[in-house]
């Protein structure tokens, strides 16, 4: 299913036309292509290889003050018109909203330059196999208490991206993203325990199986030997990409569209302190190291770099411009969408500032370098979570005790304004789309022993 | 959608390449939904998926592929894409249409789709009467309604040919209550297989005024305790502990790997007496069911537990022949962009012969989780997690002050052996499972249980 920048071009400039010609005042097309190629292996060969080659349109259309919304998957020019059908019907059923609208205006086509972002490398299928092997093979050979690898595998995915409305917006984008995972199972003494670690890049060199490999068998042997904690309050570092994680579960404290909506506790909150005056976070779409670059949003705008919170102080929500004209402010190029859903915010690559505490891991804490359940744990609305977690315990910076079978429980909001202290050294989680230091937070409750 | 003698040509070509086994899942899927937030419709929106995959099996070796196009042209190039034809291989039976034994009738699905402004009016009822619950402090209330009709065929180089058309709805109804700077929420999301008609099976006043009723409770609550007690964990979706704590352990996905607490342990005893475990693919109209699993075979009603006794896993074709154990119709995926796994369905726990009065007066000090969350596990670990959406403290035998932020976990192999009550007042509860064949409509049942301890996170201040 081989099809071309300008066909795809051609398709969504019909479409907007059919749009048009049927009655809506705008129209706005967003196309998400992706190939895709996935190996697994299990006992030494190749078990699972999968391909793909998908194309979604998705389309909103405005009449007045009422959108609508649509998709398809069916590109035949009649799928395409029933699509264009559906979204104007739906338009005629939403709420009539003057800040609701199709708005971003382009002179010409946006065409950034995304060489670093899509290699035109050819990895031969035998090299791609053979490290999807390895990836079962290596943790089992370096360590013979792993009595199994159930899960690991190789992802090589390109993908392409078009934005395009009745205003002359046209933009297009593409990357390919080469991932490896591998999660080993160990066994001693009748207790087990796991670990899984990945790793990605933008070249299939970049990948790195005997990182994967060490992590997995060094920390699933830690956790052999893991062992509850007293209850009580202890101060917490997260590891960085549990740390991600559990920031990605509350980002809704960013977001204007829930602000618009009732839905963000920090709405009404611009410009107050909300966090310890030690925190200064950053959302960066062009940050050279970050896997998650953004040239345009989902409406065609171009971002530049958004001090969120500057010292503790609430600086500035994720706007897309139906919020950006709501709350009266300039849009900063947020709006998030996929073909088959609705207009939303969101943000790109988020870097949180060094702080100047050299001695952010003295004393006793807790290091978490697992939470579970994160998707039922944490109420954003109110900032209240208990999740099940594994780590290791420090004094003045030395592993005392790894742990596991304990619960986190706390409040993020208040979490955030009893920060601790932040370490100096800016680390990479393993995405590379969030970047941050050590954060020591102060006096979070866990159930143990 | 795809027609038979492109399917034929699709099989043939698999075959060419040496595959033991050939199958091409079609789908075609038009989705709606339609949401009420601050009072007004946020969003009105339709779409259609459309697509194809191809399972190429080589023995114990899986190769997939898919792809939106339903052109001969493309689905040959997929298969051989994944594996070169050698142009020979065993001729494809003719197919046979498999005739559906379980019906699972759909009187207003979407192509007798009810009109808009009658949904709205739903939703606006929803809405009123949450809000009614108390006007100062319901801050918010977000109510939805997502149905989907989801054309399915599979075609097999077995010779079979399955069609199916499944139609979703579900109800969706969020309440967000405030105090000052105090927040907190409640949700409830009744679906089942079948169209509007389930909706207007619904009494919103009763299932708006529950969950009013219940962010009120939570905003008032204070933190739970943490440490090991006995919980009442009440029916329905209280089921979701079985489902985490040993439903996934239990399918040949990871059993097949011995990535599972359980496997191996066909016949033993794994669980506490008193418990008897189903998974059945056949109950009419429920969210998790369905007349063919996604790979063409009859779904069917499984006993996993007897008596404490385990007596089966849930098989899909690959973990069959990976386990030599037969298949259980479990074979399931979210669309035709995932390869099927062994999946659950309506998983439960069967009633039993006490009253949900006597489990929780045998309790002196405890907590009583009136309404689950969601949760995860780890099969070959066994160590679950869930959270508790509503929860009580049980003291003296009795339900005492509400808690909130409460967290349950444990290793599902000891919990089971320490269930040693359970009610008669079996229900199921609708949810969304998600593992390795993407997120798919389960649900999860029970009636009221009593785990005698269990390990709970909280924040008390």
């Amino acid at each position: 299913m081989s099809v071309t920048v300008e066909q795809t071009r051609e398709e969504i400039s019909r479409t907007l036309d059919m749009a048009l010609d049927s009655g809506a005042d705008a129209a706005e097309v967003l196309v998400a292509r992706s190939e895709k190629r996935t190996l697994k292996a299990q006992k030494g060969r190749i078990s699972e290889s999968e391909i793909s080659s998908t194309r979604s349109i998705g389309i909103r259309v405005q009449r007045g003050e009422q959108l609508g919304i649509s998709y398809s998957e069916s590109w035949g020019e009649s799928d395409r018109r029933k699509m264009v059908e559906m979204a104007l019907a739906n338009s005629l059923h939403t709420k009539r909203d003057p800040a609701q609208g199709i708005r971003v205006s382009q002179d010409g086509p946006y065409l950034p330059d995304c060489s670093a972002e899509f290699s035109e490398e050819q990895v031969p299928l035998e090299e791609q196999e053979a490290l999807a092997v390895r990836l079962e093979s290596e943790p089992m050979a370096r360590d013979r208490r792993v009595i199994v690898v159930p899960y690991s595998g190789l992802n090589v995915t390109s993908g392409e991206s078009f934005v395009a409305n009745s205003l002359g917006v046209f933009c297009t984008d593409r990357s390919r993203l080469y991932s490896c995972y591998t999660y080993a199972l160990m066994e001693e003494n009748g207790i087990r325990a796991d670990f899984g670690e990945s790793s990605l890049g933008r070249r299939f060199g970049d990948l790195d199986v005997g990182h994967c490999a060490e992590v997995v068998c060094r920390e699933a042997a830690l956790r052999l030997e893991a062992k509850p904690l007293p209850g009580g309050s202890y101060d917490v570092i997260f590891q960085i990409d549990v740390l991600e994680a559990l920031l990605e579960s509350f980002d809704l404290m960013f977001c204007a569209l829930a602000a618009k909506n009732k839905l963000n506790p920090m709405a009404g909150k611009l410009g107050e302190k909300i966090a310890s005056e030690a925190l200064t976070v950053w959302d960066l779409p062009r940050k050279p190291e970050s896997l998650r670059k953004s040239y345009f949003d989902a409406e065609g705008a171009v971002p530049e770099d958004l001090r969120l919170l500057d010292r503790g102080v609430l600086r500035e929500f994720y706007h897309n411009s139906e919020t950006a004209a709501f709350f009266g402010v300039p849009s900063n190029g947020r709006a998030s969408r996929h073909p088959k859903g609705p207009l939303g915010t969101g943000g790109n690559c988020t870097l949180v500032e060094p702080g100047e505490d050299a001695g952010v891991r003295s004393g006793t804490f807790l290091e978490i370098d697992d939470l579970d359940g994160l998707h039922s744990g944490c109420d954003p609305i109110s900032g209240d979570f208990s999740l099940p977690c594994k780590g290791k315990l420090f004094v003045d910076n030395q592993m005392r005790q790894a742990v596991k079978d304990v619960t986190l429980a706390g409040n993020f909001y208040r979490m955030l304004r009893e920060i601790q202290g932040i370490g100096p050294t800016l680390r990479p989680a393993t995405s590379r789309s969030f970047f941050a230091p050590d954060i020591r937070f102060g006096k979070l409750s866990v159930a143990g022993d | 959608m795809l027609d038979k003698q492109i399917a034929d040509k699709v099989l043939e070509a698999g075959k060419s390449t040496g595959a033991d086994y050939v199958e091409i899942f079609a789908e075609q899927s038009y989705r709606s939904s339609l949401a009420l937030l601050s009072s007004e419709v946020e969003n009105c929106q339709s779409g259609i998926d459309a697509g194809v995959g191809v399972r190429l099996v080589f023995g114990e070796q899986v190769y997939y592929g898919y792809t939106n196009s339903m052109e001969e042209v493309d689905l040959i190039a997929l298969v051989f894409a994944q594996k070169r034809g050698r142009g020979e291989g065993a001729a494809v039976p003719a197919l046979r249409q498999l005739e559906i034994n379980q019906v699972h009738p759909c009187l207003e699905g979407l192509d007798r789709d009810v009109p808009i402004p009658e949904k709205i009016e739903f939703l606006r009822l929803l809405d009123q009467f949450a809000r009614r619950e108390d006007r100062e402090r319901v801050a918010q209330v977000r109510a939805g309604v997502n149905q989907t009709r989801q054309r399915i065929q599979v075609f097999t180089s077995e010779g079979t040919m399955a069609e199916e058309t499944r139609n979703y709805i579900r109800c969706i109804l969020s309440v967000i209550a405030a105090d000052g700077s105090r927040q907190s929420q409640a949700y409830e999301g009744p679906g089942a297989l079948k169209g509007w008609e389930f909706v207007r099976s619904l009494n919103p006043e009763e299932l708006a005024g529950m969950v009013g009723k219940r962010a009120l409770v939570k905003l008032g609550a204070r933190s739970c305790p943490g440490g090991n007690f006995p919980v009442v964990l009440q029916s329905g979706f209280g089921g979701v502990i079985f489902h985490e704590a040993c439903g996934h352990a239990l399918e040949t996905t990871a059993v097949a790997k011995k990535a599972s607490v359980f496997a191996d342990r066909l016949g033993e005893p794994i669980a506490s007496s008193c418990l008897s475990v189903v998974d059945d693919g056949t109950l009419q109209g429920e969210w998790g069911s369905s007349a063919f699993d996604d790979e063409g075979m009859p779904t069917q009603r499984t006993q996993l537990i007897k008596d404490g006794i385990l007596k089966s896993y849930m098989v899909d074709l690959v973990g069959s022949i990976q386990t030599g154990y037969a298949r259980t119709g479990s074979g399931r995926r979210q669309s035709y962009r995932y390869a099927p796994a062994s999946r659950m369905r309506n998983t439960y726990i069967e009633a039993g012969p006490c009253s949900v009065g006597e489990l929780i007066a045998s309790i002196p000090y405890g907590l009583y989780a009136h309404k689950m969350g969601g949760g995860s596990v780890s099969p070959g670990t066994g160590e679950f997690n869930f959270s508790v959406d509503e929860a009580y403290i049980i003291r003296d035998g009795k339900v005492a002050e509400p808690v909130r932020s409460a967290t349950l976990i444990g290793s599902g192999a000891e919990v089971i052996q320490k269930i040693s009550m359970v009610a008669d007042n079996l229900e199921l509860g609708e949810g969304i499972c998600g593992s390795v064949s993407g997120n798919i409509p389960v649900t999860v049942g029970q009636p009221a249980i009593k785990v005698d301890q269990i390990l709970v996170g909280g924040d008390e201040e």
